[in-house]
């Protein structure tokens, strides 16, 4: 009778340590599922949002690198396509057909509110110093490059290179005039009395490899530079005079830019047209970043 | 004796219960850390053929309309097959490629190309979106990966 008292005890014991052993395991494998479905909601938001903003990249043709000092613009102009029309239906086709009930994907202007893709303002700002390269709209038809009077003195120099994707069929002169191209009125150089002096190298490439540097130096930005350029039937004109050191105007040319431009200063950031936010639903994970 | 005896069987009996419940629950809890490794995977993988524009070639294909001739679905079928082998042995997987023609806010469905490697288990199925566009002839297209332990 003991003897069997004794087993039914033990194996009671032995019940009990179990039941508090799966209670100790099902609460560790609860945390453990947490972690998992929010490492998986993690990996989602990440992969969601690097998936729409290669695709807005991809569209917009724009790259934008930050250095130390400066800001490099790599572009591709004009868009050959209604830029504004098309961001719009892909905000549409997102929310349509890609996003998922888990994730939530917006699109949020400079206040951080959420904005209409097609309403995205064609303009990326340094800021403070309010330096802005913009275009006329989304098509990119034309581009400029702007630096506020108050704010000369942190512009250092800029390095603009443009490179057609047709043959120019042109020769590189010593005087660093091309056969196509000619400056009316030409460049002046810096003179005391001269109030923006801006230093700017200015180079040309085509299709063919053909390369020339038209413009190297410091030169006088108080009167305006035109740069007249034939190509083929069409005839180009960058007008340069400060504010606007860059105005391009381009319809029937293609031309992919890199347009660098140095400041006497690190202590700047650079203001987006909009950021992309991807959130996921049920968890406290999400990105937002600059598109 | 025979009181504690029966008593003693039921004892054995529930633990014996117990023993079947925690082996179960143990390989149950273990579904969730496949899920997670599956969907990894199928991540990795679509971010490879993402990134190498597998998905964008096939715009290459497409008309102003963005439909796909149908004399080219068999190339892109044979494309994106040989792309499902490079998963592992182990995963089975279906991959969905689905192209829209965006106007005036609607989407026009143009085609839909499926390629399939092995047989998708549907209970633990693991599902990857993306997401590539052409926009000069506003064509939008959707990516889904369907995946599973072979």
């Amino acid at each position: 009778m003991a003897k069997g008292f004794a087993i039914a005890i033990t194996v009671t014991m032995i019940l009990v340590i179990m039941l508090l052993y799966m209670q100790n395991f099902s609460s560790a494998q609860n945390a453990d599922l947490n972690r998992i479905a929010q490492l998986l909601a993690s990996e989602k938001v990440i992969h969601t949002w690097s998936d729409v903003n290669d695709d807005f990249y991809k569209a917009a043709n724009l790259r934008i690198e930050r250095g130390y000092m400066n800001v490099t613009f790599f572009d591709s102009l004009p868009a050959g396509f209604n830029l504004g029309e098309f961001l719009h239906l892909y905000g549409i086709f997102i929310d349509s057909k890609y996003e998922t009930p888990d994730v939530d994907i917006t699109y949020l202007d400079e206040a951080g509110k959420p904005t209409d893709l097609r309403l995205l303002p064609a303009k990326i700002t340094i800021k403070p110093y309010n330096i802005v390269y913009y275009y006329d709209d989304w098509s990119k038809h034309e581009l400029f490059v702007k630096i506020p009077e108050e704010n000369y003195s942190i512009f250092n120099r800029t390095i603009i290179h443009l490179n057609f994707s047709e043959s120019l069929e042109c020769t590189c002169n010593d005087d660093q005039q091309t056969k196509c191209a000619k400056f009316d009125p030409n460049p002046k150089d810096c003179k005391s009395g001269t109030t923006y002096c801006i230093n700017i190298t200015l180079s040309i490439s085509d299709a063919s490899g053909f390369k020339c540097t038209v413009l190297d130096g410091a030169y006088d930005f108080d009167s305006q530079i035109k740069w007249n350029f034939h190509i083929g039937g069409e005839y180009l004109q960058i007008p340069m005079r400060m504010p606007i050191i860059i105005d391009m105007r381009l319809q029937n040319i293609h031309v992919n830019t890199s347009t660098t431009l140095i400041l006497n200063t690190n202590d700047f950031y650079i203001s987006y047209p909009a950021q992309l936010s991807v959130s996921a639903v049920n968890y406290n994970t999400s990105r937002i970043d600059n598109v | 004796m025979k009181k504690a005896f029966i008593f003693t069987l039921d004892a054995l009996f529930a633990v014996s219960i117990m023993a079947v419940f925690f082996v179960v629950y143990s390989f149950e809890m273990n579904v969730p850390k496949e899920t997670y490794w599956l969907s990894v995977m199928g991540d990795t993988f679509m971010t490879s053929l993402d990134k190498s524009e597998v998905f964008y070639k096939i715009y290459d294909k497409t008309r102003g309309d963005c439909s796909v001739d149908s004399t080219d679905i068999p190339g892109i079928q044979n494309s994106l097959s040989a792309q499902m082998k490079n998963l592992s042995n182990n995963i089975n997987g279906k991959l969905i490629v689905t192209i829209y023609q965006g106007a005036n806010d609607i989407f026009s469905l143009r085609n839909t190309i499926e390629v399939q490697k092995g047989a998708v288990s549907e209970t633990q199925e693991t599902h990857i979106k993306r997401v590539f566009s052409d926009p000069g002839k506003s064509c939008f297209g959707i990516v889904e990966l369907v995946i599973s332990y072979g």
